[in-house]
């Protein structure tokens, strides 16, 4: 840089550069706007989005209410003309959800104090506005979540027409692997708040069968001597995941949230009469899993930011 | 012992050179199956940090892989995404 503004730190790292955007506070949203979906199963789905109006692209950090609850925000979409929705998935059933701090460059707030430091780029807009409560971070980490959120696969549920009850089959599926990441090196504040982009999602799915056979006639040697029917049910649970994140006294854990849920079963009926096949019927229902794998494993960001600097 | 601090006019501090930030040096689309390349020369011998956001909530009847983002000097390149994303690039 020939010529503009640049402050460092002791560490070197740059603070405030002419060539750069500080991101400044824009809002603070103190509870989610829309409320899309919610179930008590799979762990406690919470689907919230925050709306917020900003002239340019949000950067969101959230607050952990709860050290039980997962956390992670799972888009970003522009709704309208400087119109926000950030959407944020939680687990568990307790209804304290997250205060959102959106953050974003300067051009995206006025200032109305007189007093304070403003920085310019070369073209004339801002890079810095210290009367906009620009971030600071307290640190980061990059965090990878486990390949797979169940540590088993379920076992008991129903075979016919997906007859579990969401109850059941969502203890069954429930969340409950997670990596660790101790934060002594990177002190958590009294009230931290997190940018946690959810990238990572994991599907798994559950096959149960049974079959029946009915003979009208006696047997022999096993096999039936007369009217017959054999008949096969199965059914397909799954449950599809977003990786989250939940904060402990000094760690980060890298876990999932349950976002989506279902079944898909089969039924079929073959008739036979003296062994010899003489029609059948089937028929299906429910939603079928796409694919059981789990995507998007790549490390993912967390920055950590103290929420209290800008209450 | 040496450093700035910036004040209001209430007279409490709201920006030091004691604190740590990222910066944002740029925050772009991607589209799905798309691609960019983008070279910044301010990032030359900074710490990097890259973020991508979904746009949209990924589906779950059919494979939503998000990009891979690599930085090699002063480039940061963006591809092989199924989804669109904003991405974001931090420096320090």
């Amino acid at each position: 840089m020939s010529s503009g503004f640049l402050a460092t730190n002791n560490s070197g790292q740059v603070l405030i550069s002419s060539d750069t955007r500080n991101l400044h506070l824009i809002e603070k949203i103190n509870s989610p706007t829309y409320y899309d979906y919610y179930t008590a199963n799979y762990g406690g789905i919470n689907i919230v989005r925050y709306r917020t109006n900003c002239a340019v692209t949000p950067v969101p950090f959230f607050t952990m209410p709860s050290t039980s609850s997962w956390y992670g925000v799972t888009r970003i979409t522009n709704v309208s003309t400087n119109v926000w929705d950030i959407e944020l998935i939680k687990s568990s059933v307790n209804n304290s959800f997250p205060e959102m701090y959106v953050f974003a460059d300067p051009r995206a707030s006025t200032a109305t104090e007189a007093y304070g430091l403003k920085v310019f780029r070369n073209d004339g807009t801002a890079s810095f506005d210290s009367r906009l409560r620009p971030l600071a971070v307290s640190g980061g980490l990059s965090v990878v979540h486990p390949n797979n959120p169940i540590g088993s696969l379920p076992y008991g549920l129903d075979p016919r027409y997906c007859g579990s009850s969401e109850a059941t089959s969502g203890g069954a599926f429930a969340p409950d692997q997670y990596n660790q990441y101790n934060t002594y090196n990177v002190s958590l504040p009294v009230k931290p708040m997190f940018y946690f982009p959810s990238l990572a999602q994991a599907q798994r799915e559950s096959f149960y069968s049974v079959a029946e056979n009915e003979c009208d006639g006696g047997t022999y040697k096993g096999n039936c001597i007369g009217a017959e029917r054999d008949y096969f049910w199965s059914s397909t649970y799954w449950a599809f995941y977003r990786g989250a994140i939940k904060k402990g006294t000094n760690q980060v854990f890298a876990g999932w949230t349950a976002v989506d849920f279902g079944c898909n079963w089969v039924y079929t009926r073959d008739s036979a009469l003296l062994g010899i096949g003489n029609g059948s019927s089937g028929s299906t229902g429910g939603t079928w899993p796409y694919s059981n794998e789990t995507l998007n494993l790549s490390a993912a960001t967390v920055i950590i930011g103290d929420a209290a600097r800008y209450d | 012992m040496y450093g700035m601090n910036v004040f209001n006019s209430a007279g409490a501090l709201t920006y030091s050179t004691s604190d740590v930030t990222w910066n944002q040096v740029d925050f772009f689309f991607v589209s799905g199956g798309g691609s960019a390349s983008n070279s910044y020369p301010v990032l030359s011998g900074k710490e990097v940090l890259t973020a991508q956001m979904f746009i949209n909530s990924p589906p779950s009847d059919r494979r939503a892989l998000a990009h891979t983002i690599t930085v090699s000097g002063t480039t940061v390149s963006v591809s092989g995404g199924s989804e669109a994303v904003y991405v974001l690039v931090l420096m320090r």
